[in-house]
Parts: C-alpha cells; sequence; structure tokens
C-alpha cells in the first residue's frame, strides 16, 4: 500500500473511531438521564438540576463530535485528491500558469486561490465594493420593465457593451499577440507544396506585410449585440402590429 | 449514589477514549507531514498541494478533539458537583 494509500486508511480508522465514540455518548447520556429521573422520582430537585446540567454539557459532546467527524470527512476528502490529482485542493498547475501569464488581467483562478481562505460576498461575486450595488448594470433597469426578457437582454447588453468587449479584447488578445508573434513567412517567399502525380512545384506568395489585427473579436461582438437590439425592436413592433 | 457513580465512570471511560482518537489523530497528522516532507524532497511545490490542506484540517481535528476532552472534563466536574451537594443534602 502505498504511503498515501495508508494515510487515507488511517484518517478513515479516526473517522471510524470518532463515529464509534456516538455510540458511548449516547449511553452515557443514558445513563445520566436515568439517574435525573430517578432524582426527580425521589424529589431530588437541587440533583436533578446538577444532572441536567451534566445533560447539556453531554450534549455538546455530542455537537462537537458531529463537527469533529465532518473534518476528519474533509481530511479524508482531501487526501483522495492528493492521490488522485483532482478535487478540492488538487494539485493543478493549469491555473497557475495562466495566472503567471496574466498576472491582472484574466480571472481564471478560483475564488479561494485569488482570496485567500475568507473571501468577502463582494469578492466571490466579483465585484467592486466601491461601485455600490445599484449602479452601472441595475442604472436604469426600472426602464426596461415593459420590455420583453430577449429585449430586456438585448438592451442591458448594449448598455454594458463597453464592458463586454473589454472583457473579449482581453479573452482574444493572447491568440492574436500569438498570431502576430509566429508570422513567419519563408524567406524567399517560396512555400513548396506537395503534389501527388506532378513534380514538386512552388507557389509564390503575394507581397505581405506583417499581420496587423485590429483584435476583431470585440469589434464582432459589439456588433452582435446592435444586431440583437435591432431584432428586439424588430420583435416588439411585429408584436404590438399583430 | 451508585447511579451518579456509574455516570462518572461512563463519563470517564469517554474522556479516555476520546484522549485515544486524539492521539491517533495526531498521529494521522504526523505522517501527513512526514508524507509532506517526503513530497518537498522531491520537489514538489507543496503549499497549495491537497496533501497541505488535508495537514491543515487534521490539525483542526486535533485542536477539535482536545476540545471534546475539555467538554468530557466538564461534564465531569458537573456530575461531581451533584455527587458532592447530593451526599451533603
Amino acid at each position: 500500500m502505498s504511503a498515501l494509500g495508508e494515510l487515507l486508511a488511517k484518517v478513515a480508522a479516526d473517522k471510524e473511531l470518532v463515529a464509534d465514540l456516538a455510540a458511548r455518548a449516547a449511553a452515557t447520556k443514558q445513563a445520566v438521564e436515568d439517574a435525573k429521573a430517578k432524582a426527580s422520582e425521589i424529589g431530588a430537585e437541587d440533583v436533578a438540576a446538577g444532572l441536567a446540567r451534566v445533560e447539556a454539557e453531554l450534549e455538546q459532546v455530542e455537537s462537537g463530535r458531529t463537527v469533529l467527524e465532518g473534518s476528519l470527512e474533509k481530511a479524508r476528502f482531501q487526501v483522495e485528491a492528493a492521490i488522485s490529482g483532482t478535487g478540492l485542493g488538487a494539485p493543478s498547475s493549469a491555473h497557475e500558469r495562466l495566472a503567471e501569464h496574466h498576472p491582472d488581467g484574466l480571472d481564471v483562478m478560483p475564488p479561494h486561490e485569488r482570496l485567500g481562505r475568507n473571501p468577502t460576498g463582494e469578492q466571490l461575486m466579483g465585484k467592486d465594493p466601491s461601485v455600490g450595488p445599484f449602479q452601472k448594470e441595475h442604472e436604469n433597469a426600472n426602464s426596461d420593465k415593459n420590455l420583453n426578457p430577449f429585449a430586456r437582454g438585448a438592451r442591458s447588453a448594449v448598455r454594458n457593451s463597453g464592458d463586454f468587449k473589454d472583457g473579449l479584447d482581453a479573452l482574444s488578445k493572447p491568440a492574436f499577440q500569438s498570431m502576430q508573434v509566429k508570422w513567419d513567412p519563408p524567406a524567399d517567399n517560396y512555400y513548396p507544396t506537395v503534389g501527388v502525380a506532378e513534380p514538386i512545384s512552388t507557389y509564390t506568395a503575394p507581397q505581405h506585410a506583417q499581420a496587423d489585427l485590429q483584435n476583431p473579436v470585440g469589434n464582432l461582438f459589439v456588433v452582435a449585440v446592435l444586431v440583437a437590439d435591432w431584432a428586439a425592436r424588430g420583435i416588439r413592433k411585429w408584436k404590438g402590429n399583430s | 449514589m451508585s447511579l451518579i457513580d456509574d455516570v462518572l465512570t461512563s463519563i470517564e471511560a469517554d474522556k479516555q477514549a476520546v484522549e485515544e482518537i486524539a492521539a491517533q489523530i495526531a498521529g494521522s497528522k504526523e505522517h501527513a507531514e512526514g508524507l509532506l516532507g517526503q513530497f518537498q524532497a522531491l520537489g514538489v511545490k507543496v503549499e497549495g498541494h491537497a496533501l497541505s490542506f488535508a495537514r491543515q484540517t487534521l490539525e483542526e481535528c486535533v485542536a477539535q478533539c482536545a476540545a471534546l476532552g475539555r467538554q468530557f472534563e466538564e461534564a465531569k466536574v458537573a456530575a461531581e458537583a451533584v455527587k458532592g451537594g447530593g451526599s451533603k443534602a
């Protein structure tokens, strides 16, 4: 058995022990209850009250035991993740690499990696707490109330198209950058091609400039948003007529 | 009052069991630490590894186990107080 497997078995055994403890604690509590019943039968109120206190302590023990069992289960999952390399806290290198390439750009790391162990709700929702909850995308939201859902979506996409464009630019920038960097035509302008029957022919490329792409994805999206809003208007009008 | 004595011995036994479990969990934690040391010797990056999270969780488990033992201790004290009061009355 591997060392990690041994650890897994150990943690599982610990959990079993803690689970067994539940029965023992329950038996103890039963004994306390019996004694308490006896005491109130006799009429010894102070003894009964003291035993009730003991019982309360034992109830706290039970809740602490449940928590401990849950923690051991968590530890077991984490060891399993360490074995299989998947799941919670798995040793993945993919997001680390992305994070190194885009230290402040893309939002690809899971929240517990980016924000530490106890992120706030605002951090988790990706909202800037200084902006305030009712600005930007919620701005003027009531004016869309009478529109249908599709038109509302299209309208809000128009309002936030700047954000969309920024995000898509950031997303597609690496691809276009690497396209530009890797633009490497042969020095003598000859591209050898492979024919089946013919002898090898050559193709002379037209005079080329370096590919100068102005990051079309974001602009394309803006066009798509405009088309969607236009379609929404059309649908609204058509519905109004019919 | 033998019923309360029963309760006391029962609580005592439970406390013993909890201490044994605490020792076991501490052993598991040491095992995990040893494995992490081996990982480090291999050159694997340890922080952020699932096993280091597991070690942290096991550390929490040890603390929770100690708290459980203290809770039993308090229950025992309460039961002894009952016994003392009972014998006086």
